[in-house]
């Protein structure tokens, strides 16, 4: 069956399977087909037309193709698209102004504004204050100072001065009787003599014999009689219990009133007068005694150095 | 190309080596040139070098066996023609007197007669449609499976065996007309 008798070309192709195809368009008869000797021919007439190009195309095709393909860079993975690229310098640029970054960035700030303000201002608490102290904030020892323990300070300053000027003077008066000098009793017996509370000290008057003086106002306060006692224990506890403050002449005065006593009843020994003064006035005998003793002790060079500060007490 | 060669021609043209160049070169050029002749391009020369040069640059992306590198070179070449037409029919220029499809080397009496052949064979695929024809050029010069021509052609395997058997019976109808009346 051949077209040219017009019967079925297209079933005589249709019987034909793969492999018999495959082995026509190589241009041979398929082996068992007939009548199609003119198509392999045909095909073969094709492939017969296949021609190289001329040597030197061919010649720079290979040599363009290499070259291209060596300069090509080989990708040795597979670039997924996820994968962060380098990103420019508008991009991060971009970044740093975005929302979420500004927000940060400023609260970042207001943190560090209120934080060193705190520091400079030496309002944070001691373990992150003292760190800060260090670069040049202030410590939180000074901020102690400089916050309410300046009033308790002042008020602890202005006890000790009292105390110490009273010391310096009583050093002064203690070196002025070892020096054998009794004008300072005298003064200080004209002074108390001038007291009005001249009971008190005609009280004081059996309990000046003791050699005890440091017992000398417990001893005072069993023999004496009801209102010298009355009289001497609210001197005596007033004077005990707290420090003469230095505008409190009347207080003063009658503390003196038992050294006046002590030291018109016991004049030669100038030791017992400043210890008489001493439990008179709640003043520290043993460090009078000590200065005494040695002059080297802290006391009198404390005595010495708040000089000053008692001169204050005076005024 | 033996099949089991062309891993080893395949690294070594990704590499850039010349020889391996020259056997691909060898082995695909002729059926590109022809093909792309017969599908029309003014220069096939060209086309073919086109080709090739966009492997070589694509060459380290393909991964596959040497059917499927004829089938990536001439699906190249398809598309190659397919632009130059697009430009041809933007811009028409005249044509040369020279058709540059003719066979190059040495024109003897045994080419000559080649090529006869081969245009007066060409000249039987006139006949067909232009599916068919592509069909037939993939199967005849590029000696493509089934499978190959399908993916060159963007059709099915079934579809691409319906076209075949209906080239092969067009041409088989268009060499009896001819022998009818030559």
């Amino acid at each position: 069956m051949t077209a040219a008798d017009g019967s079925e070309p297209m079933g005589t192709f249709r019987r034909l399977t793969d492999e018999q195809l495959d082995e026509l368009f190589t241009g041979r008869v398929p082996a068992g087909v007939e009548g199609l000797d003119e198509v392999a021919e045909a095909v073969r007439s094709l492939k017969s037309g296949i021609a190289r190009p001329e040597e030197s195309v061919a010649a720079s095709h290979i040599y363009a193709a290499a070259i291209a393909a060596a300069n090509t860079p080989a990708p040795t993975f597979e670039v997924p698209r996820t994968v962060p690229t380098l990103r420019s310098p508008i991009s991060v640029f971009n970044f740093l102004l975005s929302n979420t970054t500004r927000r940060i960035t400023a609260g970042l700030a207001a943190f560090s504004l209120i934080f060193f303000g705190l520091g400079a201002a030496g309002a944070l608490p001691g373990p992150i204050q003292r760190p800060l102290s260090s670069v040049g904030f202030p410590s939180a020892d000074h901020d102690a100072n400089d916050s309410a323990d300046d009033v308790a300070e002042e008020a602890d300053s202005d006890d000790l001065d009292e105390s110490e000027a009273d010391d310096a003077t009583e050093v002064d008066e203690a070196d002025d009787a070892d020096d054998g000098d009794d004008a300072t009793e005298a003064h200080d017996a004209d002074d108390l003599d001038d007291d009005e509370d001249v009971d008190g000290s005609d009280s004081e008057g059996p309990d000046s014999d003791d050699d005890d003086s440091d017992d000398n106002s417990d001893d005072s306060d069993g023999d004496a009689d009801d209102d010298a006692d009355e009289a001497a224990e609210d001197d005596h506890d007033h004077d005990a219990t707290e420090a003469p403050e230095a505008g409190d002449s009347d207080d003063d005065e009658s503390a003196r009133t038992f050294e006046s006593d002590d030291s018109s009843d016991s004049d030669d020994d100038t030791a017992e007068l400043s210890d008489s003064d001493d439990s008179s006035e709640s003043e520290d005998s043993p460090e009078t005694a000590d200065s005494d003793d040695s002059s080297d002790s802290d006391d009198s060079s404390d005595s010495d150095d708040n000089s000053g500060s008692g001169s204050d007490s005076e005024d | 190309m033996d099949s089991e060669l062309f891993p080893a021609t395949l690294r070594a043209a990704r590499e850039g080596s010349e020889h391996a160049w020259s056997e691909i070169y060898a082995e695909l050029a002729g059926p590109l040139m022809a093909y792309a002749g017969a599908r029309g391009a003014r220069d096939a020369g060209d086309v073919v070098g086109e080709v090739f040069l966009e492997i070589a640059r694509r060459i380290h992306e393909f991964e596959g066996s040497w059917d499927a590198f004829r089938g990536w070179a001439f699906l190249t070449a398809s598309r190659r023609v397919i632009d130059e037409h697009r430009r041809l029919a933007r811009r028409p220029e005249t044509l040369h007197a020279e058709s540059p499809d003719s066979p190059t080397g040495d024109l003897t009496v045994e080419s000559f007669e080649r090529g006869q052949a081969a245009a007066q064979a060409g000249r039987l695929l006139d006949g067909l449609s232009k599916d068919q024809r592509e069909v037939l050029l993939l199967r005849i010069y590029a000696d493509l499976p089934i499978e190959e021509v399908a993916y060159v052609t963007g059709r099915t395997v079934s579809g691409v065996k319906a076209l075949q058997r209906r080239g092969l019976a067009a041409l088989r109808r268009e060499i009896s007309r001819q022998v009818v009346s030559p």
